[in-house]
């Protein structure tokens, strides 16, 4: 018996282990697998094969059972999840649906998830930026939330492995709040983008629209036929996962990568419900898992963790791992766990119409979307009434004229001769939130979901600063649209709340001082250093830019570290 | 639910009228089994045979085909069950039932022994004149409408033949001269699903 004990202890022990599988877990496991680690990564949701599991890749419009339109019951029985725009009828299974995973919204807030392996990395809009300097060096110039412990100079390196890996789009823009990085060839921008492009350089000098930076084999190289991807297609049909392997993700990418490694032992179906900690040892030994079907409880154990189970639940593991040495959640001496989660504002758009260039148009589709404008206000310093600023989307497209009239032999004529319309553009604020202790997440007293886990509760809101901020906005393109020819300008504040942007960050941040953050420079736990957290839950700030790529290169470094420590005996725990 | 409708996926449109069918106009027990059935709106025989003429009027047979070759009466039906809230769907139904008694009364017969010229004059007036319609009816006609457009412009003959949709264009020009734009053949513009 005792033997057999033991021989099962043994099956259950890992080098590493890795919590969720998504785009910072996915890194992480191809990281510390390619190091030769045997790595368990854990997946709360159903596998997901590239390929194999994409059931609506490949269809036609006329295929989808209703034309891609969501199903009434569908709807109401999921108003949180249909207000994402991916909750279509094509892409609708990879978005986690409300009655399955409750949580508990002390203020409105439309948490958006994907269960599955790969978590949102098969859905995500692929849009991949550089932070700057000027955006770590945020928090302490403005005096908010707590200094980041890193600076450009230590991620510039990671973002390189990363971006070489991924595969990224783009130009060398040579800007410096937005830095070049290793890019394949930028997917260009459409005549109207370009006319404003243009109308900027001359009106604004310090207002660029560059190519959106995306995740997108434009050209591929000898690393991603080696992964099995190809070139990205223009199909934009990117949520349902792609046969191309055309956009990053962690199903198409990382973990394919690792499991040909031979290091990588998957397990989907598993939630997490906490991280064990052993208290004469003064480290984390492993996890206690539950199958999301069974429901039997399984513990596993390795020397170092890595914690990416998606920003907000990286909170809830955190919170409800407890022991006698962390009764507030692992890690958490210093009370902040939870606090200062911030997000992005999104709420603001502004549409207008442009009656110029009309001889030309566009075929084919962009998948990276169009143009990109960096942040452009208190970049180098402090110049309105409110902190910080906000990146923008700016696309422009020309599509059907929608009018048809009558009925019969006079109406089919109509719809089977469209004319082209008029160009339309739009652009979308991307804003910056601050951090503050009263943005918060924490474990419900009471309810529990069916797999022994507290219910999130979350307390997120807006500020002054965002309202300033989307006033601002509307302003400055108001403006810049007025003058760059477009009509009919239009603003747009949707009143959405938090949480729409899929952009949730903090609550387990980094910071030089214990006593005010949770993880040090290397995503370790200030208190439990073979801990590391490398998804959005250890973001200091926010700053302008889509988050993802500065998780990829967060979960590189951490490994590179938690590699060094282990050779170095630093974290060991067995 | 989600195989289910993964199972339905393959079907077009034609080989979904089968499915479509209430199960007492099923042919047989296995088209009974693979339906698709209708399970909020319940419609007579005879007003499914009313809605497929109206439906043929809106979008008749020409040089291209017409609502009852691609069957856009079970199309404007399948999305008028599974994705339109409850309230219009009462009213769909509702204003139906009083679109056949005022074309009765109009036309001096009911709208489907009528000729295609009175059946098009007759819609024509309620496009035209809806203040002279009861609210229901003009409500049916819109609704009507609408769904048969897009039943045929997102049909597969009419995303193959007319204005053909591309799954894979491999290409993205942001300059193309409109001089040569070809909506018959995969060009730009097409709406993103």
């Amino acid at each position: 018996m005792a033997n057999l004990n033991i021989d099962s202890i043994k099956a259950r022990t890992f080098d590493a282990i890795v919590i969720g599988s998504g785009i910072s877990g996915g890194w992480a496991a191809k990281e510390l697998t390619g190091k030769g680690l045997k790595t368990l990564v854990v997946e709360r949701g159903r596998d997901v094969k590239h390929n194999i599991d994409y059931p609506t890749t490949n269809l036609n419009p006329w295929e989808l059972p209703h034309g891609g339109k969501v199903p009434m019951d569908v709807q109401e029985a999921n108003p949180i999840a249909s207000r994402c725009y991916v909750f279509k009828e094509d892409a609708m299974h990879f978005v986690v649906k409300d009655a399955e995973h409750p949580y508990v919204q002390e203020k409105p807030f439309d948490w958006i998830r994907g269960y599955q392996v790969g978590g949102k990395s098969l859905l995500w809009a692929r849009q991949t930026q550089r932070w700057s300097k000027y955006d770590f060096e945020g928090p302490a110039r403005d005096g908010f939330a707590v200094p980041w412990p890193i600076g450009y100079d230590d991620l510039a390196p990671w973002y390189s492995h990363v971006e070489k890996f991924a595969g990224i789009s783009g130009n060398r823009d040579g800007l410096a709040a937005l830095p070049d990085g290793e890019f394949m060839p930028g997917f260009p921008l459409n005549a109207v983008e370009d006319h404003f492009r243009k109308h900027l350089q001359k009106s604004h000098p310090d207002r660029h629209v560059i190519s959106a930076r995306c995740a997108h084999l434009s050209k591929p190289q000898p690393i991603h036929y080696e992964q099995g991807r190809v070139q990205c297609q223009n199909r934009t049909l990117c949520q349902r996962g792609c046969p191309f392997g055309g956009y990053f993700s962690s199903n198409s990418s990382t973990l394919p990568w690792a499991m040909k490694s031979g290091n990588l032992t998957l397990t989907p179906n598993q939630v997490v419900q906490a991280i064990l900690y052993d208290e004469q040892k003064g480290r984390a030994t492993g996890i206690r898992v539950m199958d999301t079907h069974t429901k039997a409880t399984t513990e596993y154990y390795a020397p170092v963790l890595f914690v990416n189970a998606g920003a907000l639940n990286t909170n809830l593991l955190l919170l409800n791992s407890t022991s006698g040495r962390f009764p507030q959640g692992l890690g958490n001496d210093s009370g902040v766990l939870g606090k200062y989660v911030a997000f992005h504002n999104y709420s603001a758009r502004i549409f207008a119409e442009y009656e110029g260039l009309k001889d030309v148009t566009t075929d084919g589709r962009n998948p990276a979307g169009g143009g990109y404008l960096p942040r452009f206000r208190n970049v180098f310093k402090q110049e309105t009434d409110f902190l910080r600023g906000y990146a923008t989307s700016f696309g422009a497209s020309r599509g059907l004229a929608q009018s048809a009239q009558g009925i019969g032999t006079d109406l089919k004529q109509q719809l089977e001769n469209p004319k082209l319309g008029p160009w339309r553009v739009s652009a979308g604020m991307m804003g910056e939130t601050i951090p503050k202790a009263t943005n918060y997440v924490r474990l419900d007293p009471t309810r529990h979901d069916e797999w022994g886990m507290p219910l999130l509760s979350l307390s997120i809101a807006y500020d002054d600063n965002d309202a300033k901020m989307k006033q601002d906005f509307f302003e400055q393109f108001t403006d810049m649209f007025t003058q760059a020819g477009f009509t009919n300008i239009k603003t747009n504040d949707s009143h959405q709340a938090p949480g729409l942007d899929i952009h949730e960050m903090g609550g387990v941040r980094m910071g030089l001082d214990p006593r005010t953050s949770m993880l040090n420079k290397w995503h370790q736990l200030h208190a439990c250093p073979n801990v590391y957290v490398t998804d959005g839950a250890a973001m200091t700030s926010t700053s302008t830019q889509n988050p993802s790529l500065t998780y990829m290169a967060f979960a590189a470094r951490a490994v590179d570290h938690a590699v060094s420590e282990l050779k170095k005996q630093n974290l060991k725990t067995t | 639910m989600i195989n289910r409708r993964l199972a339905v996926r393959h079907l077009t449109i034609l080989a979904g009228a089968a499915a479509l069918l209430p199960g007492c106009l099923s042919h047989s027990q296995d088209e009974q089994a693979a339906a698709y059935p209708l399970r909020h709106v319940v419609l007579s025989a005879s007003q499914e045979k009313l809605l497929a003429e109206v439906c043929e009027t809106l979008i008749p047979k020409t040089t291209t085909p017409g609502a009852k070759d691609l069957n856009l009466s079970l199309y404007v039906l399948k999305m008028l069950d599974d994705c339109t809230p409850t309230k219009d769907q009462q009213s769909f139904v509702a204003g139906l039932g009083q679109f056949a008694t005022v074309a009765t009364k109009q036309l001096g017969q009911s709208f489907e022994a009528s000729s295609a010229a009175q059946r098009l004059a007759f819609l024509q007036r309620i496009d035209q004149q809806s203040q002279a319609f009861p609210e229901a009816v003009v409500a049916f006609y819109r609704a009507a409408r609408q769904l048969a457009i897009d039943g045929y412009t997102g049909s597969k003959y009419f995303l193959t033949k007319q204005v053909a949709y591309e799954l894979i264009p491999g290409r993205y020009d942001g300059y193309f001269p409109v001089s040569k734009v070809d909506l018959s053949k995969p060009h730009h513009g097409q709406p993103q699903y």
